[in-house]
């Protein structure tokens, strides 16, 4: 099969280079995890890390309280509403990551969208800084994750009955109650598809955090590009994206997991 | 069993808990969904309504609102050498890229979905892989290999390493229009005389045609606006658009840039309306 071949050749092997510099270090022969060690032991390394994993667990939680209602509503609705949403949700999807950040540099900046509607409002005296902060970078990262975190949802809760919530409520639940107890827990397949995608990528991404951050902070993607790109240091950028690698997986994994007991709960309760 | 819905008002407002108190709950609960449904439809959308706005000023500088309007910006845009070069090539990239994805994705969705052997699953979560790696992690992996084995970087390189990530768009859609083919289609063409290649042409491909359209038209967007991999692999001298671009944003907040991002959105735009009018969003939406 020629895709097999050509992406064995074209992906696989490069993955292999990419542990095989992680494990070599210069003066050193053979082997070694001493990369591992100094990174892991690097205070300013680790606090990269804990942000970048915070940074994506806020986003994550975020882009699901946002995300759930409108894929609900989606379901209750008629299909001229189930098109504008689909359309509200597919246009950013689609637009390059690149105008999305930009955008969000537009909106935040010191003259931007925010700043000009609080002073011309009177509620603020002086610009705020939104740009190059933590708080902007969140912000613009779970808007361009949103989508990636709806399109799960919207399939899941369309696959469960309305009826379902409708028994509850004619039953004496209340509409709060009913999609709480009944809802909610069905759709935790959606949730968490959509959760784990939406972990997955932002802890990888690197375009949002290097234009809206700026380089007030950096994240595990950015330090990977400056050691590649900047310090030419292949083993450090190796080594940190090989960590990367296994903080994503190591979510994506346990999110699986979750998923599975849960629903094995729900069906044996 | 009776309907749910069959309940009347009246049985309803008799249960414990629907007096007064669980109308207003009721009430309360759908402004609550409705108001962050909105929120969120509202903050999907306005970035996009922002750049394109803020593209059309008449200053120097891009500030919102914009100083006034006119289409400076973008006449300016066709002065720019960098650009128009860089477009080109983007779009030269996204289309080389294109074709070798759906000819590898299409000939690998064949074995997946139609033939039993050891290790389809694996192999499977293998050629669907490149979707859930980090592309940056994709670009350094690349970047490595390339340096061991003596391969400058050159435009073809480029083109090969977006192919190797946008084969999953193509393979995934086209699985799942395969899975959902009739193969007694195939046979009834077959036994009517139809050989092999025309029995493809005639049959498959039509009836894949939705999935195949869909999952390049993912591809192409993916390798035309991809700048994590292309940051590694395009070298100084083969500058793609979204590299010329963020460059541009990083430099300094040139209105050009956003005139440029005023088209790509406008792209865009024209891609989700084609693609609702030939496959429709709720079947994209499920691909």
């Amino acid at each position: 099969m020629p895709a097999t071949l050509f992406l064995l050749v074209y992906f696989a092997v490069p993955l292999g280079m990419l542990f095989f510099w992680s494990v070599r270090a210069r003066g050193v022969p053979g082997l070694t995890l001493i990369n591992f060690r100094t990174l892991l032991s690097d205070p300013f390394f680790l606090q990269t890390l804990w942000l970048s994993v915070r940074l994506s667990l806020e986003v994550t939680v975020i882009t699901l309280v946002l995300g759930f209602p409108l894929a609900y509503l989606y379901t209750r609705l008629g299909a001229g509403w189930r098109l504008t949403i689909l359309f509200v949700t597919l246009l950013p999807l689609l637009t390059s990551a690149v105008v999305r950040s930009f955008a969000w540099i537009v909106i935040l900046g010191k003259q931007g969208l925010v700043n000009t509607v609080l002073m011309g409002s009177g509620l603020l005296e002086a610009p705020a800084k939104l740009l190059f902060t933590v708080d902007g970078v969140r912000v613009a990262l779970a808007q361009v994750q949103l989508p990636f975190m709806l399109l799960p949802l919207i399939n899941a809760l369309e696959q469960l009955d309305p009826s379902l919530e409708q028994a509850a409520v004619s039953l004496g639940a209340s509409q709060a109650r009913a999609f709480f107890k009944v809802t909610v827990p069905l759709s935790t397949p959606g949730v968490v598809a959509g959760a784990i995608l939406s972990f997955a990528l932002t802890i990888s991404a690197f375009i949002t955090p290097a234009m809206v951050g700026g380089g007030s902070f950096i994240v595990m993607p950015t330090l990977i590009y400056q050691s590649a790109i900047v310090t030419l240091d292949w083993s450090t950028a190796a080594t940190t994206a090989l960590i990367l690698l296994v903080v994503a997986l190591a979510v994506v994994w346990g999110g699986m997991m979750l998923a599975r007991r849960f629903r094995y709960g729900v069906e044996h309760a | 069993m009776p309907e749910p819905t069959a309940v009347t008002e009246a049985t309803v407002a008799a249960l414990p808990g629907r007096h007064l108190g669980g109308r207003v709950g009721h009430a309360a609960f759908w402004i609550g969904m409705w108001a962050v449904a909105l929120a969120a439809l509202l903050y999907l959308l306005l970035p996009t309504l922002i750049i394109v706005f803020a593209s059309f000023t008449a200053g120097e500088y891009i500030t919102f609102p914009p100083q006034g309007l006119s289409l400076r910006w973008f006449v300016r845009l066709l002065a720019l050498e960098e650009v128009r070069v860089s477009a080109w090539r983007s779009l030269f990239v996204a289309i080389a890229a294109t074709a070798g994805s759906v000819v590898l994705g299409v000939a690998a969705a064949f074995p997946l979905v139609r033939s039993r052997f050891v290790g389809r699953e694996a192999l499977n979560a293998f050629l669907m892989s490149p979707l859930i790696l980090p592309s940056l992690v994709y670009g350094l992996a690349a970047l490595l290999f390339l340096s061991a084995i003596g391969v400058p970087l050159s435009l073809p390189v480029l083109i090969l390493s977006h192919v190797a990530i946008i084969v999953p768009y193509v393979l995934r859609t086209t699985v799942a229009s395969l899975a959902l083919l009739d193969p007694h289609l195939e046979e009834a063409a077959r036994s009517l005389g139809a050989n092999a290649w025309k029995t493809f042409l005639r049959v498959t491909l039509p009836n894949l045609l939705p999935g195949i359209t869909t999952g390049a038209a993912f591809a192409f967007i993916s390798s035309f606006d991809n700048l994590t991999v292309s940051l590694f692999l395009a070298g100084p001298r083969v500058e793609t658009l979204p590299i010329r671009l963020f460059a541009m944003i990083n430099f300094d907040l040139d209105p050009a840039a956003a005139a440029i991002s005023a088209v790509l959105v406008l792209i865009t735009f024209a891609v989700v309306l084609l693609g609702h009018w030939t496959v429709g969003l709720t079947r994209i939406a499920r691909l």
